[in-house]
């Protein structure tokens, strides 16, 4: 595109853009198979969240409220009474080095990845705090997606966020202010990429 | 159907414990089942159900490799990891009940496909909700692709082929193409992506550019001609062919087509920066290649002719060239592709080699028809700032030593 001039280049662009709207208003239904989905199907499917928070519910929640839910809805039960000791993945940052998991001991198969400790997974690691919301509702606790309602996964994000370090025990989470948590990680992670980084071809590898 | 079902299970049940009587060996030691089970069945209703829905000969016995410990947060042991053999597998396709298991501890849901739906829903003009019949009523494509674990790579500890590169299997895949149903949903200017929702007990999701959607993403109902197995995603299950594993997402339920990735929990480490920064964001996998014959636990029984025997296969299309080298790396020579190679799928490949008694070091590098070439360990680790990084593609090297033993040469 460098070498051509800028009104061929703008021409170019109109051309593709009057193309994609043709196709968009031409698409119609060719099978007429399916049905729309029921209000309920909707809602349920509301519960993914995106990076910036879209798709967050009403509801709100402090540290101090999640700890009690820590401790008393099933949380500490995998991952401790303090979030660090497991046997689920630890979600506050500790000091000691994880135990070598049984697989790693297995003969011939030391070292695999999946008995590495789940990098950028925890708590402390995650670019946006709206994701951590999102993974608390829809997989915790496992099997057991419903159990809690929109508050106390407020409370509960809230709860991980100040034992990390990340707010203050009295900072209140909603759909708002939870979007604006700065990650302490988050310059650790790429920008998402244009529609075209997937081909092997740029990449280059 | 189901009554049938229900029969075959009763009888694998009792004809366990009657073949275990009979031959005095507790069929709890982990062999197969057909390691005790007698030459022939008598009983009429056993002999008929074996007609119904066959068995392989009790002679053989290949087996995935079964994790024990795997994912510390799970106790179901339904989510344990399984590695496949690939040494043991005869052409490039898998036999799905050899096929690997990686569901990151979760469990199969026990899905009812009479009460299965996909969702298509999000920035579309028309959001959709199919049942697994009308599914089956639109255009169906098939396809061999190879499925890999982002895990599996070549590795200095470990010994053993399946621990390496046990997380690769291949299948024909069959279903409908999800640009189709896009179209029926038809999808909104501004999208850029899908977000991949399965049932299971994390809601594993993943977030897909619409461009590769566009190109060969499949909604897969079938593997090698029968359902796709529960483990593998029954009764639905994405295909995203040459992306990692985690992208083809199992038991699947919704699409919902988004403007941005969601950067779900188990997508997060595709965006991590490592110390070479080319390395963040790139899921389409590149050239690999293997020697499963001979391979790191198996030994040469005497010096002479061998067949050197693998498999190749890229991400970013057909492998164009494989070349072996039994000299360590120093020269290196084409090897034979018995078949034409497929796009994105498992590809043989062949060497013949005599061994002289001495010490050998074997290994094989992939060229794929983007002309990428598979890298050095050392190449590798320089692009990606580790070793350890993902997309593990490097050269594999087996040592062969005076006495025959095939060894991890990394």
């Amino acid at each position: 595109m460098r070498g051509m001039s800028s009104m061929r280049c703008n021409l170019l662009l109109w051309a593709m853009l009057l193309a994609c709207g043709g196709v968009a208003a031409a698409q119609v239904s060719t099978y007429n198979l399916g049905r729309p989905p029921s209000e309920q199907e909707l809602r349920r499917a509301d519960s993914l969240i995106a990076p910036n928070g879209e798709g967050l519910p009403p509801g709100s929640g402090t540290a101090k409220q999640g700890e009690v839910i820590y401790l008393t809805r099933g949380c500490a039960q995998c991952h401790g009474s303090t979030g660090t000791e497991g046997p689920a993945p630890p979600l506050v940052r500790s000091p000691a080095p994880p135990a070598r998991s049984a697989r790693a001991e297995t003969p011939g198969h030391e070292d695999h990845p999946g008995g590495k400790p789940a990098a950028g997974r925890e708590t402390f690691n995650w670019p946006f705090a709206p994701l951590l919301w999102s993974w608390i509702n829809v997989g915790m606790p496992l099997n057991r997606h419903g159990h809690l309602t929109p508050d106390e996964v407020y409370s509960l994000t809230a709860y991980l966020l100040h034992r990390n370090g990340v707010i203050e025990q009295d900072d209140v989470m909603d759909a708002k202010s939870l979007p604006k948590v700065r990650m302490p990680n988050r310059a650790g992670y790429v920008p998402p990429p244009s529609s075209e980084w997937w081909k092997p071809e740029v990449r280059g590898r | 159907m189901g009554s049938k079902r229900t029969a075959r299970r009763r009888f694998l049940k009792e004809g366990a414990a009657l073949a275990g009587l009979a031959v005095g060996v507790p069929s709890a030691s982990g062999q197969t089942l057909g390691s005790v089970r007698a030459e022939r069945p008598t009983d009429l209703t056993v002999a008929r159900s074996l007609m119904a829905y066959g068995e392989r000969a009790r002679f053989v016995k290949t087996s995935r490799f079964v994790y024990e410990d795997a994912w510390d947060l799970h106790t179901d042991p339904n989510g344990k990891d399984a590695h496949t053999v690939l040494d043991q597998q005869l052409g490039i396709i898998t036999p799905a009940p050899l096929h690997y298991i990686q569901s990151h501890g979760n469990p199969p849901p026990d899905i009812d496909p009479t009460q299965h739906r996909l969702m298509i829903h999000g920035m579309v003009d028309r959001p959709l909700v199919f049942t697994m019949d009308e599914l089956m009523r639109f255009p169906a494509v098939s396809r061999i692709h190879y499925i890999e674990c982002i895990g599996n790579a070549p590795n200095p500890r470990a010994k053993t082929l399946e621990a390496m590169h046990g997380m690769i299997s291949c299948s024909e895949w069959n279903g409908v193409l999800l640009s189709v149903l896009l179209k029926e949903a038809g999808v909104r200017s501004g999208a850029s992506w899908i977000m991949a929702e399965g049932a299971d007990a994390t809601k594993h999701g993943k977030s897909v550019p619409m461009g590769k959607v566009m190109q060969d993403v499949l909604v897969a109902y079938g593997q090698n001609g029968e359902p796709v197995r529960p483990h593998q995603g029954y009764p639905l299950r994405l295909v995203v062919p040459g992306f990692e594993g985690k992208y083809h997402v199992k038991w699947l339920r919704g699409i919902k087509v988004v403007d941005q990735p969601y950067m779900t929990y188990w997508e997060q480490s595709s965006y991590i920066k490592g110390e070479n920064h080319q390395g963040a964001y790139s899921p389409a996998q590149g050239p690999k290649s293997v020697i499963t014959f001979p391979s790191a636990g198996q030994r040469l029984p005497s010096r002479g002719f061998y067949t050197v025997k693998g498999f190749a296969w890229s991400g970013g299309g057909a492998v164009r060239r494989v070349e072996v080298s039994t000299d360590g790396g120093r020269t290196w020579n084409d090897a034979h592709l018995p078949e034409q190679p497929l796009r994105i799928a498992l590809t043989r490949f062949e060497f013949p080699w005599t061994w002289n008694g001495g010490e050998a070091v074997l290994q094989s590098r992939c060229t794929d028809d983007v002309g990428r070439v598979q890298p050095s360990a050392a190449d590798h680790a320089r692009f990606w700032g580790s070793h350890k990084a993902p997309h593990g593609n490097p050269i594999q090297p087996w040592r062969v030593t005076n006495e025959g033993h095939v060894l991890n040469a990394l």
